[in-house]
């Protein structure tokens, strides 16, 4: 193995997804005819899915030549990013679970699951007032019991009748809220006025 | 060439590059033309950090004779790594930016786009005096790394803002700055930041021309589909400071997009339209390679009905919203999801009334893009506060300004030292 490819696994190991990427576009760009292993690639585009860059993923893809495109752990990660891609969480899971991994591609595997999984609930947060059970379970690709239980831990609740989950009544702002907070809203209000003042005298 | 050796290092010690380049285009058919080999020799007996013009005026004129791909290839790259800065600044910048040119197309040529990237990004960190020039080399990096499919690349460049176009310094012509904008569109567009991307080809159709180039409407074209994509609609007029002579013809020449543009205008247009519209002029927009953009660009028309039914309803039931969309059920749901996670509406659906709630969106989540507005608009007022003063210092302006005014012609004359004349400038009150 290279001293990069050492570096990389090092990095998975470690759960530095972002400096998996680097790595590994560092090393393209400086040795453009010197292409690393497949499974190095599909390493690296599956560190891009968990850091939710989905275009770099596509990218390192296309990038390949055709002979490290048609690499076994490679045409797996693709079908992964082609769900995700197309917004098809079902099968970005069922890519990720029917595909055989091995040593340190299951690091990876258990983030981007995780990853999707808090996305997905996420999304569904934020569009939903009420969602039937068997919808959410179906989208975030985890059995009946175990939606219950999560959707216990964010306040939804369950409602036997319908058997459909209801959001809480009032949301916690912290969660919609994209500015700074407390003291560091009032300083950051502060600088911007005196800032404008100043522009305005 | 024993004698063109000796000359070019005497031209160098005594800093007469003028007489330099002469001697390299007049030397250009004996020397090049004839025994391309000769370059290398030549190239070899010059050491770079002492003779940068020199190499910089070979390359030049060796790039228009039989000189093979890669020993040039080797050579500039060579060059981008060892040269002198200071002696291609303002000396031979022209020339700089034709062997940039050729190096690029012979990185085309043999399809090794990757090869070229670190090393012009080499030269572009070596002739630049601040991250915030533009140079010739910029467009050529950015293309190289549009063909590599090195997006993340490019993106770290094209987020440096230019502020500083120096030809004489640089030798940058406008054609440079149009394709540097229109490549850096290219990449945004392939990130699918569609905003930025229309800022990028707007700036390329403002770049300083006296005619229509092919670049600039290139630009217009794709600009036109990013902005349907970026806003569902077409900016009524181009920029203040966009040429006249671009601005009076460019929309004649681009009229399949503005009819395209026009579908999105009307109040009643449908995906089918649009539809329709897309195929009979599809061989029109694959020759322009647009055909994906239209296509994207129908998907968000979408975004417009549902902006007017949100401008209308607080709620509406999914099935009636499905029927203005004339979609699926469940295509609305999905669609209306897609555009929740990209931040294009605030829309919440209820599934037990089957029933699809407009709510505004809370004041928290405009302040950060306020936050970033409020900062860059505080970053650019200190550059602009920094340029003025640089202004007010050049000599020029101040010759300029003593011409028109006696007083001030008399008042500076008594100024002694040159750290007095600028405090002085800085004092005087210019109207």
């Amino acid at each position: 193995m290279s001293d990069m490819e050492i570096r990389v696994f090092k990095y998975v190991e470690l759960g530095s997804w972002d400096k998996v990427a680097r790595e590994i576009e560092e090393h393209d760009s400086m040795h453009y005819d010197k292409p690393a292993t497949g499974a190095v690639y599909a390493v690296g585009m599956l560190a891009y899915l968990v850091c939710g860059d989905l275009n770099s993923a596509r990218f390192l893809y296309k990038r390949l030549s055709q002979s490290l495109q048609r690499d076994v752990d490679v045409t797996a990660v693709w079908k992964i990013v082609k769900a995700l891609w197309n917004e098809e969480m079902p099968a970005a899971h069922e890519a990720l679970a029917k595909h055989p991994w091995a040593g340190s591609f299951t690091t990876l595997v258990v983030a981007l699951q995780a990853e999707i999984r808090e996305k997905t609930l996420t999304l569904l947060r934020a569009v939903y007032i009420t969602i039937p059970v068997s919808e959410a379970a179906q989208m975030l690709c985890i059995p009946r019991e175990e939606v219950i239980e999560l959707a216990k831990s964010v306040n939804w609740t369950h409602d036997a009748a319908t058997d459909s989950f209801t959001e809480p009544l009032t949301r916690d702002p912290s969660e919609t809220a994209k500015g700074p907070q407390g003291i560091e809203a009032v300083n950051t209000v502060v600088r911007n006025a005196l800032f404008l003042e100043q522009l305005a005298a | 060439m024993d004698v063109l050796l000796q000359n070019i290092q005497l031209s160098t010690k005594k800093g007469d590059y003028g007489s330099l380049r002469k001697m390299i285009d007049e030397s250009t058919e004996d020397v090049f033309g004839k025994h391309p080999e000769y370059v290398g020799v030549l190239l070899e007996n010059l050491e770079l950090d002492k003779y940068t013009a020199a190499w910089c005026h070979i390359l030049s004129r060796a790039c228009g004779g039989k000189v093979k791909s890669q020993t040039y290839m080797d050579q500039v790259e060579v060059f981008f790594a060892g040269m002198a800065a200071d002696q291609v600044r303002g000396v031979c910048a022209d020339r700089f930016g034709i062997v940039s040119k050729k190096y690029t197309e012979m990185c085309r040529e043999t399809k090794s786009p990757g090869r070229g990237i670190p090393h012009l990004l080499h030269g572009i960190q070596k002739i630049r005096k601040t991250p915030a020039d533009l140079t010739p080399l910029h467009p050529d990096y950015v293309c190289l790394c549009l063909l590599q499919k090195q997006y993340n690349q490019a993106k770290d460049l094209l987020e440096r803002t230019i502020l500083n176009v120096e030809p004489k310094q640089t030798g940058v012509l406008p054609v440079h700055m149009m394709l540097y904008y229109y490549y850096g569109g290219m990449v945004y567009i392939g990130l699918k930041d569609f905003k930025r991307a229309t800022e990028m080809l707007e700036t390329c159709l403002c770049a300083p021309s006296s005619c229509l180039t092919a670049i600039t409407l290139e630009a217009f074209k794709k600009y036109v589909l990013c902005s349907l994509i970026e806003t569902g609609k077409m900016p009524l007029n181009l920029p203040k400071h966009c040429p006249s002579q671009v601005v009076k013809v460019i929309r004649r020449y681009s009229q399949v997009y503005m009819d395209f543009a026009g579908l999105f205008k009307k109040k009643d247009s449908t995906q089918e339209e649009l539809n329709e519209f897309l195929e009979a002029h599809k061989e029109g927009f694959k020759a322009d390679k647009n055909y994906g953009l239209a296509k994207q660009a129908v998907v968000s028309h979408l975004r417009i009905v549902v902006g007017r039914v949100e401008a209308v309803f607080s709620a509406l039931p999914l099935a009636e919203l499905a029927k203005k969309l004339k979609m699926p059920v469940a295509e609305t749901e999905k669609c209306l999801l897609t555009m929740i996670r990209n931040n294009v509406t605030t829309a919440r659906i209820d599934r037990t009334t089957q029933m699809v709630h407009f709510t505004a969106p809370p004041l928290a989540s405009y302040t950060r893009e306020i936050i970033d507005e409020l900062e860059k608009l505080k970053r650019l007022t200190e550059t602009i506060k920094q340029e003025n003063h640089n202004v007010k210092c050049s000599k020029e302006y101040i010759i300029k300004e003593m011409n028109k005014d006696p007083a001030m012609k008399e008042y500076f004359s008594s100024q002694k030292t040159k750290k007095n004349i600028v405090e002085a400038v800085l004092k005087w009150p210019f109207h």
